[in-house]
């Protein structure tokens, strides 16, 4: 990769031929590089990413979609509701990205709007476990097993996607305080992503929050993917400083 | 073309999907790509807008706030929850997840007011202490309880009721440093005080104005009589000044007769280790005859004027506040005039 590869010259700029050896900047390159950033935790460059893949094809909806999924992991929701529904411009209606403007809307604690959202997303056609996960989401904290359902759902018609929606499965899980159930999903993508920095944050946060011993090693592996990752970092620092209080109320 | 969301087989070279309206390929003309971007100096506006509406809603983990390090270090601290739930909820309402716990909040409200209202009966104790209960879950509620089992849970749960019950006796006398309870050691008809009733107690800035007639709770002197000790001064005791300083008290005919003036039994009554006696004491400079029950239980010895004017004769410094209320019982409860 030479030094002004990342510069964007919009359409003005020469095509570049690649290299032998050197992949193709494609929409592919771009969408796998995002998705790549992602699973890093790095939500600000997968963003970039995701942009890139527009700029080669904006009709590709899994950009669009994971523009606005950065957005809401950069907790920039009322930005994550405007760009779903200019995403909605070229999908219009679609049940992904109603999902994650009731995502975006409920943890803006716009939490009416999110309801209706996630039922406008339910009513449609041809659902993904993206709006099965914000359903679980969204009724995380009602009494019964509404959000297990809905995570059991987004896994069961997960197909290909099984291990990005099991992660999903597991941070919503660990959103609602089920941080052993959580561990189970997180385990399970962990096989899939074993150099994600964000599925051992997941899991060894989960695991901190149990009290369990091998938080550590798993936060210092997360620290290993990625160094400068504050949130691991913070983490580790919060299990390791755990005092009797802490051991004795768990967490 | 096939559209890659619905699967309708579209005419080629239609530019949406005629079913669902998806774009089929990418438009030539120029789309905006970049989504906008929040400022930077927006978030913490946002942040505190955000906590207010939490309050209103379902608060819940997933809508957790994303706050300055400082503060998100500071609260998910469960010891500094703990701290904070010395104000029953405000752990939970920083962390907005008021409304989790608001019914045990009103329980609690409900049963410190009723304690309070019926404060100086057994009942008033058993409603604190339930309140103290209430409290203690409230602060344990969210998170602390969960990962604990029942032994770790009931040893939680006495450590915080037991920390809490010290800082609800030791409040009130912080809060409110100039009103405190008494209980009434004596009756008097006069003011329609039985032996045993509650009464709220105004602590003196002055204590050498007092009238005759005032009820006081103050510390009695120690007094040996025979090697048996009948009063302590560190216990509070309430009695009536019957009185001042300089003044002659005589008691005859069950009665209190002050420089020669003989006192109404019922406004001024005797106590009755005091009945059926003939004694006569000169109240020293800054002091008061008080008359109180002591709670003497001495028997087989025989008491004198001089360990009369002991007991009685009370340091203006040892009087510490004056009744103006009864409290205990409601059907006597009453501003004492």
């Amino acid at each position: 990769m030479d030094r002004f590869s990342q510069l964007e010259f919009g359409e003005t700029s020469p095509e570049k031929k690649a290299s032998h050896g050197e992949p193709v900047r494609n929409a592919d390159y771009f969408h796998k590089e995002a998705v790549k950033y992602w699973l890093a935790g790095d939500f600000e460059v997968a963003l970039r990413n995701y942009s890139r893949v527009l700029e080669n094809n904006n009709a590709v909806f899994e950009a669009w979609a994971g523009q606005v999924l950065m957005l809401i992991e950069l907790s920039e929701y009322p930005e994550a509701c405007v760009w779903a529904d200019k995403a909605m411009d070229f999908f219009p209606e679609h049940p992904e990205l109603l999902a994650l403007k009731a995502i975006a809307c409920l943890r803006d604690a716009k939490v009416d709007k999110a309801i209706a959202y996630s039922d406008n997303s339910i009513s449609k056609d041809k659902l993904t476990p993206r709006v099965w996960l914000s359903r679980a989401e969204i009724f995380a904290e009602r009494k019964g097993s509404i959000a297990e359902n809905c995570v059991s759902k987004a896994v069961g018609i997960s197909g290909e996607q099984a291990p990005v929606v099991k992660l999903e499965a597991g941070r919503v899980l660990r959103r609602k305080g089920d941080y052993s159930e959580a561990i189970k999903y997180l385990n399970e993508a962990l096989r899939e992503f074993p150099e994600s920095a964000l599925v051992w944050y997941e899991l060894g946060f989960c695991q901190a929050k149990l009290g369990r011993a091998e938080a550590q090693t798993t936060l210092e592996q997360c620290l290993r993917l990625r160094p400068d990752w504050n949130p691991a970092r913070e983490a580790l620092k919060r299990f390791k400083k755990r005092g009797f209080f802490r051991r004795l109320f768990g967490g | 073309m096939r559209c890659s969301r619905c699967s309708f087989e579209n005419i080629p070279g239609e530019k949406r999907c005629l079913k669902c309206g998806s774009i089929l390929e990418a438009q030539k003309t120029k789309v905006k790509i970049h989504p906008p971007r929040m400022p930077a100096w927006k978030r913490p506006f946002r942040n505190i807008s955000r906590c207010f509406r939490q309050q209103r809603v379902i608060p819940s983990d997933v809508g957790k706030i994303k706050r300055n390090r400082f503060v998100r270090t500071i609260l998910s601290d469960e010891l500094v929850g703990l701290l904070l739930s010395i104000v029953p909820g405000l752990a939970h309402l920083l962390n907005g997840r008021f409304k989790e716990i608001r019914l045990f909040f009103i329980g609690w409200l409900a049963l410190l007011m009723t304690g309070l209202f019926v404060y100086g009966s057994s009942a008033g104790f058993i409603f604190l202490g339930l309140a103290i209960g209430v409290h203690a879950w409230i602060a344990l509620r969210y998170g602390l309880l969960k990962e604990l089992n029942l032994i770790e849970r009931i040893v939680a749960v006495l450590i915080v009721f037991f920390v809490l019950a010290f800082i609800y006796r030791n409040i009130p006398g912080v809060v409110f440093r100039n009103f405190s309870g008494s209980f009434s050691s004596q009756s008097i008809p006069y003011y329609n005080i039985k032996a045993g009733d509650f009464l709220l107690v105004h602590r003196l800035s002055d204590k050498t104005n007092l009238a005759r007639g005032c009820i006081v709770s103050f510390h009695p002197s120690t007094v040996n009589i025979h090697n048996n000790q009948v009063t302590r001064a560190s216990e509070t005791t309430t009695g009536q000044i019957i009185a001042l300083q300089g003044e002659v008290v005589e008691i005859k005919d069950n009665c209190f007769v002050v420089n020669g003036e003989q006192l109404n039994s019922e406004r001024f009554p005797v106590p009755n280790w005091l009945k059926n006696r003939k004694d006569s004491v000169t109240v020293d400079k800054d002091s008061y005859f008080v008359s109180s029950e002591y709670n003497l239980t001495i028997q087989g010895v025989r008491l004198t004027s001089q360990h009369v004017r002991e007991v009685c004769v009370v340091k203006a410094d040892n009087i510490e506040a004056r009744a103006f209320m009864k409290w205990w019982p409601i059907w006597r409860r009453g501003f004492i005039r």
